[in-house]
């Protein structure tokens, strides 16, 4: 008789199945293991060693290296809150979106440091309040909804906080230049890479104020502004040496002569490499009192020297700013706008470099022209000229009357002289003023002295009114100006680039009522209509090969 | 000649399109998807595709849970799988085939959305093809990995709906992560933050490729896959 073994409750193979069970867990874990191990560190190694491809259309998410930079850098954490109002027209909506994807560009290279958020304030009490404490203001927009016009106040602004401090961008309208304004805030709040720009000018007494307006303290209010939100900026009066963490100085134009020491400073500063951005006309002319002077200074000896020449006139050009000229007609007094040549208005810019590349319309006041250089050994580049319909007032008289310019239709038969360079970048070698007073024999007569520099970067504008309140600093694009050529002078170029840079609208086209609802539902149906005929002829085939099979059988 | 992998994964699509159920799954994805195309087309009156792109990882959350759920569970109920075991398979091909099965279905239903592509194409201008690109680059990663989270859902149970229900409570972990960052405390932020499928997809789909976002999607495919071929080997245990 066979002797039945059931090997399951035999408890010897049950204690061997256990045992390989449980080695098999061990195992089954352990392999486990091993994969999540691996693929943390590649995930792990991937996050420091990383590398982006930008294929969206103008590379509009490729931060620049600057901005890279100054987010790499961050040692602390940086909350950026976005205060934007949701279900916005087209046009805001797109600088809803890049506004979030180009936050996310500076997450992406932060290391973790930067985290922003979005909320919409426009339902909740305590988020409005907190916005506005914030320095965002709701703005009150006309919007087209549902084909009717309405007024929406609307909130798009950001706001930084890091370590206790606030940063703010009240309103971002559109894309154009938002990089720079987010990488100008950071920086500004963080003070990571923030540099120092000096600014060197001579107050001079404000022109009546327009009515109902404030009057200013300082007529160079906008240009303050605007650089300081960029970068530090400090005051100099060239009586002390400039300071060596100043290599940027704004110069904003002398009516007189300069202290020797003033001087002595201003050259020093160039010589220790020191870059300059020089606005200086060689005559000042007045319009309320209609009257104009050359002006006397040492200054031009020192630009002579050097090799840098301002003549002495005032450019006119057919392509004009406008006067206001109070005319009388009977007992009635009205002001009519006038075309005035002196006031120049600049499009003949120098495409091809990269301060003036993206501007237009600048605004001169009152310019001087600027002699090409004679210096050989600097070399000049030509970045503002006026039009091809240009002329000069020259001394010693220097009318310049409005009346002449008022009787005529056309401008542009009274100017027919060749474009006059208003604007120009001087780069390399100079030699110090002073010189000949410290031979290079004799140290001891000059320990702190430097002789000469190949790497001089001078801007000259021949026109200080260009960057003054209630003048040339109320056009747009001399601010620009002003700011891409001190973005130059710090060799900071990729920030010009990337103020230009914006999202490109794509909008579609316009179609009626019953266009759009066909669109529509043609987008629902449509899809599930093509993949049906496509079930339709996959069905049929089926059928035909489950024929050809029964038929194959039958033959059979 | 074609290999074991590709035989099964013919013979995987093949039984999905002689079957109603896969159209029915698909009209509706492709009815949702074109309804939330469609409507906002002109009040965003944008030339763009980002709407899609920022709907479908939603309704892959259902759909593609709902393709993966029979892949491995349905066998077993159905007693094939031992079948196809004793053919000279092994586990990880039997995972593979099935894998690339369910992720071939999504990208049919994927290729249908181009019909809101061409409607673009046809009413825009200045379009951004880069961007268009990644984001279809992007949908196809995200279906990869909610389709490797399916059947690896699919070969812990024999039961249908709940490996639909662990598949979808899985990859809604990924997903929801997004939105509980605020909730988290600053140091565990930046952690939480790389876990989560939103915060990759968002870089490709505005047009910006990111090695670091490509590694975190197959990092998850490979473990999901590996665990998939790990829990169908210890069945044999039993």
């Amino acid at each position: 008789m066979k002797k039945q073994i059931n090997v399951n409750n035999d408890p010897k193979t049950t204690h061997l199945k256990n045992k390989n069970r449980g080695e098999r867990h061990r195992s089954m874990m352990f392999n486990i293991i091993i994969v999540l191990g691996i693929l943390i560190v590649i995930n792990l190694i991937s996050i420091n060693i990383f590398t982006r491809f930008d294929l969206s259309r103008g590379k509009i998410y490729s931060l620049s290296r600057s901005s890279r930079e100054t987010v790499r850098e961050l040692p602390d954490r940086l909350l950026i809150k976005a205060y934007f109002t949701k279900n916005l027209p087209a046009q805001l909506a797109d600088a809803h979106r890049f506004t979030r994807d180009i936050l996310s560009e500076y997450q992406a290279y932060s290391r973790g440091r930067i985290r922003f958020e979005f909320v919409d304030p426009s339902d909740e009490d305590h988020l409005r309040q907190e916005a506005q404490r914030n320095q965002v203001m709701p703005v009150s927009m006309r919007v087209v909804e549902d084909d009717k016009l309405e007024i929406r106040e609307i909130f798009m602004g950001l706001v930084f906080h890091y370590q206790g401090n606030t940063e703010t961008i009240p309103f971002i309208q559109n894309t154009r230049g938002l990089e720079y304004d987010i990488t100008s805030s950071i920086k500004k709040i963080t003070d990571i890479g923030r540099k120092t720009v000096g600014l060197f000018k001579i107050e001079e007494p404000m022109p009546p104020a327009m009515p109902g307006r404030q009057q200013p303290q300082t007529r160079f209010s906008l240009l303050s502004d605007m650089i300081s939100d960029h970068y530090n900026l400090e005051q100099l009066d060239l009586t002390e040496p400039v300071s060596y963490h100043i290599n940027t100085m704004i110069f904003a134009g002398v009516k007189d002569s300069l202290h020797i020491e003033q001087i002595y400073n201003l050259d020093q500063y160039l010589m220790r490499g020191g870059r300059l951005l020089l606005f200086q006309e060689r005559v000042d002319a007045n319009l309320q009192t209609m009257t104009a002077n050359p002006i006397r200074s040492n200054l031009f000896d020192l630009l002579e020297y050097y090799g840098i020449r301002i003549k002495e006139n005032l450019v006119t050009d057919a392509n004009a700013g406008q006067i206001q000229v109070q005319r009388q007609q009977g007992i009635f007094s009205f002001a009519t706008p006038v075309s005035y040549p002196p006031f120049p208005v600049i499009s003949n810019v120098n495409k091809d470099h990269v301060v003036t590349r993206n501007l237009e319309n600048l605004q001169m006041i009152f310019v001087s022209e600027i002699d090409r250089v004679a210096n050989p050994s600097l070399d000049f580049v030509e970045l503002l000229k006026t039009s091809e319909n240009s002329g000069e007032i020259r001394g010693p008289q220097f009318d310049i009357s409005f009346e002449k310019y008022m009787q005529q239709r056309d401008l542009r038969r009274m100017f027919n002289s060749p474009a006059k360079i208003v604007a120009g970048l001087y780069t390399g070698y100079i030699e110090s003023f002073y010189l000949d007073m410290f031979p290079e024999e004799d140290d001891s007569l000059a320990e702190d002295f430097y002789y000469r520099t190949n790497d001089a970067k001078i801007i000259l504008v021949a026109d200080s009114e260009f960057i003054k309140d209630g003048a040339g600093a109320g056009a747009q694009a001399n601010l620009d100006f002003v700011l891409n050529s001190v973005d130059y002078l710090m060799d900071d170029t990729t920030l010009i680039e990337i103020r230009a840079r914006e999202t490109v609208f794509k909008p579609l086209r316009e179609l009626s009522t019953s266009g759009r609802k066909f669109v529509r539902w043609l987008n629902i149906l449509l899809p599930s209509f093509l993949l049906l005929i496509f079930g339709a002829f996959n069905y049929q085939k089926q059928i035909r090969q489950r024929k050809l099979i029964r038929k194959i059988y039958e033959q059979e | 000649m074609l290999s074991k992998t590709a035989i099964l994964v013919k013979n995987e699509l093949r039984n999905y399109f002689h079957s109603a159920s896969a159209y029915v799954v698909l009209v509706v994805f492709l009815l949702i998807t074109g309804w939330f195309f469609a409507s906002p087309l002109f009040i965003v009156g944008q030339a763009e595709l980002r709407s899609l792109f920022g709907t479908i990882p939603w309704i892959f959350l259902l759909f593609i849970p709902a393709i993966t759920m029979g892949s491995i569970a349905k066998e077993k109920t159905a007693g094939t799988l031992e079948t196809l075991t004793t053919l000279p398979l092994k586990e990880s091909q039997i995972i593979m085939g099935k894998y690339w099965a369910a992720l071939l279905l999504t990208l049919v239903g994927v290729v249908f959305t181009l019909v809101h592509f061409v409607t673009i194409v046809m009413l825009g201008s200045n379009i951004d093809y880069g961007a268009i690109f990644c984001g279809y680059l992007g949908l196809i990663l995200i279906g990869a990995v909610y389709s490797s989270i399916g059947i690896f859902a699919s070969t812990l149970t024999n039961n249908q709906i709940v490996a639909f229900i662990v598949s979808f409570l899985f990859i809604f972990f990924f997903v929801i992560i997004e939105f509980i960052l605020i909730f988290l405390p600053g140091s565990l932020v930046e952690i939480f933050q790389y876990l989560s499928i939103g915060y990759h997809f968002s870089n490709i789909s505005r047009g910006v490729i990111d090695s670091r976002n490509i590694i975190y999607f197959l990092s998850l495919i490979v473990f999901f896959l590996r665990l998939a071929v790990i829990s169908m080997e210890t069945r044999k245990w039993k």
